[in-house]
């Protein structure tokens, strides 16, 4: 028997059907650099796919073996169409395109409530992780979401995202990433409090910085040392 | 009384996050002393360390070290005096030669901070405050930072401005030591000006920001110091004299104090510095300053007597205190961007000091051959303190 490979995709976008891209924007960071927060496309995620081959070695470390190898199968998914209305958010270096992190998300559990999936950060202490996963929280509510189902993987996500952003426990819902008790963004707290304390960005991005991001997607050299603080040789 | 040079100095790998042992680590940064000294026959071991009892379960850790590193028939104590620890380590070290009692003497700060959660970090920093009259209200010292931040403000017209212009030179000095735990740029637009600098550089205890505190580091550091006679025989080093130490003191409790900006330990402390090393204050070429809160750079500096009450700041908007200016401070990025793991600190001042005297400070090498060096380390909030100078020969 033949079976057409279309066939095991996923049906169409509930919220999105044309698949309008995240708006793009630019965020200063402590260092000033320019941060382009940007959606990118499947051909796109697969130049970014490499780098999770490296992570998911990374035992004992902060759950990076964990988070890594979990990113790896949604982004493997994505480019294989076998995921539903997920998409993806780069943080790049406007001026060199280098990846700084990268977000993921699904939109639909059903057309208002969203799930999300994984924050990375390769560049950290500059706060990357903390704008990028208010930008897929943007997202989500842009396109119509009411809530956003969370959870951590590690205690540094629980800090980040369940006390920093005082989410809201669902512990009768079943996240998706293992089964584990949810959390919420709700509407009223993204608006209340994420929106005025938390979301920064301007827009439009000024073309050059957007070209150099498309022109260039950069993986780190050091995304190793960036997370550990060990240089290869060590 | 003999005269004492330091001989050898040594920080390990870069500070951080240290994997192995705490004692592991004080060997690390004591090896590259021995090393740079070119000798390891010492009498005596001071160990810095404030909390290894509490965060790290260890105790007796100069006797621990000594017998790591055979230094057998060496003798040894462990010294606590809270963040001065590492300066009074030097110092009983150096009284220790001076006496006639030891001819060689090595002294390794240690803290390994970074194994226990932030609550458990702060309240331990937090029981150097005074039991009944601040500690059991809750006081952090972030929070007593903050206060003296916001007097100086009132006081004086200090900004939040300001204290983000002397992170930025402190940054930027950090960039350029390779054993510094932070070896980030900053800017003005990222963790002030801009929009998003409320995320980025959010506030700890108002008007404190994040990049107006130090940092949670594992680190040590060693120097090996011996009488001056002895060191003419056997190091091939430029020699570093030890030529000043002072230690003050204040009332523990902050509300105590007449005036909350002047840090009248530090004044003492420097005056009798000073006065032993038979220098004016102009004399001095450069400044290593216990900036475990940017506001401390500016009080101690003052407190000093480096800068007039209430003028500091405004050297610094001159960048006076840059690596060219007319008094660099923190050449090694201070406390800020080098890190603070508390008992170590002290001594990897000195550390600092000797590097830049023997011209061996690399990027961040202070210009025009400086001769004279200054150091404070600040203990508790500010109610023991230990000035040291190191001059050349």
């Amino acid at each position: 028997m033949s079976i057409d490979e279309e066939m095991l995709r996923p049906p169409q976008n509930k919220i999105n059907p044309e698949n309008t891209p995240y708006p793009s924007k630019y965020i200063n960071l402590a260092d000033g650099t320019k941060m382009v927060v940007r959606q990118i496309t499947r051909d796109e995620v697969k130049h970014v796919i490499p780098l999770f081959y490296d992570i998911v070695k990374l035992t004992d470390y902060q759950y990076y073996d964990l988070v890594g190898a979990r990113i790896l199968s949604e982004l493997l998914a994505y480019t294989n169409y076998r995921v539903h209305d997920e998409y993806v958010i780069l943080g790049q270096d406007g001026n060199t395109g280098e990846v700084l992190g990268l977000v993921n998300s699904r939109l639909t559990v059903n057309p208002k409530i969203g799930m999300s999936l994984h924050t990375m950060t390769f560049k950290r202490g500059l706060r990357v992780g903390a704008h990028l996963f208010v930008a897929k929280m943007e997202n989500h509510f842009l396109l119509g979401n009411k809530e956003v189902y969370i959870v951590a993987e590690s205690p540094i996500g629980f800090q980040r995202w369940m006390e920093e952003l005082r989410l809201e426990p669902r512990p009768e819902i079943e996240h998706e990433l293992g089964g584990v008790p949810s959390y919420c963004l709700t509407k009223e707290n993204w608006e209340g409090y994420v929106v005025p304390e938390r979301l920064f960005g301007e827009r439009p991005v000024p073309e050059n910085l957007l070209e150099n991001c498309k022109r260039k997607i950069l993986i780190p050299e050091d995304v190793i040392f960036q997370i550990t603080g060990k240089k290869k040789e060590e | 009384m003999r005269e004492v040079a330091i001989i050898g100095v040594g920080l390990g790998s870069r500070w951080g996050r240290f994997d192995g042992s705490l004692i592991e680590m004080m060997a690390e940064a004591s090896l590259d002393a021995i090393t740079d000294a070119g000798t390891d026959e010492i009498d005596a071991v001071f160990v810095a360390n404030m909390g290894a009892g509490r965060i790290n379960n260890q105790t007796a850790l100069a006797s621990a070290l000594i017998d790591y590193l055979n230094l057998f028939p060496a003798v040894g104590a462990s010294i606590e005096n809270g963040p001065a620890s590492g300066g009074t380590a030097a110092r009983i070290g150096y009284m220790a030669i001076a006496s006639g009692i030891h001819d060689c003497v090595m002294v390794t700060g240690g803290e390994k901070m970074r194994v226990a959660p932030a609550p458990v970090v702060t309240d331990f920093i937090a029981t150097m405050s005074h039991p009944e009259a601040e500690y059991i209200y809750g006081i952090t010292f972030p929070s007593l930072g903050a206060m003296l931040a916001r007097i100086y403000f009132n006081k004086y017209g200090v900004t939040s401005e300001d204290l983000a212009r002397i992170a930025i030179k402190n940054h930027k000095n950090g960039l350029m030591n390779p054993h510094a735990h932070i070896q980030q740029k900053i800017t003005m637009e990222g963790i002030l000006t801009s929009r998003e600098a409320k995320l980025n550089n959010p506030m700890i205890a108002d008007p404190l920001h994040l990049y107006d505190v130090c940092p949670v580091t594992d680190g040590a550091a060693s120097i090996i110091m011996c009488s001056l006679e002895k060191a003419k025989e056997i190091s091939g080093k430029r020699l570093i004299k030890f030529t000043g130490t002072g230690q003050g003191m204040d009332t523990m409790a902050v509300h105590e104090r007449e005036d909350p900006t002047f840090l009248k330990a530090v004044k003492d402390a420097s005056d009798q510095a000073l006065v032993m090393a038979g220098l004016k204050r102009k004399d001095i070429n450069f400044a290593e300053i216990h900036n475990a809160f940017e506001i401390l750079e500016i009080a101690e500096l003052e407190s000093a007597g480096f800068y007039e009450r209430g003028k500091a700041h405004l050297a610094i908007r001159k960048g006076e205190t840059e690596i060219n200016g007319r008094f660099p401070v923190n050449p090694s990025g201070g406390l800020k961007a080098r890190g603070h793991p508390v008992g170590a600190t002290g001594v990897a001042q000195l550390c600092e000091l000797v590097w830049q005297l023997r011209g061996e400070a690399g990027e961040r090498q202070i210009p025009n051959n400086p001769k004279h060096a200054y150091a404070i380390n600040f203990g508790g909030f500010g109610n023991n303190v230990v000035a040291t100078i190191l001059s050349k020969t």
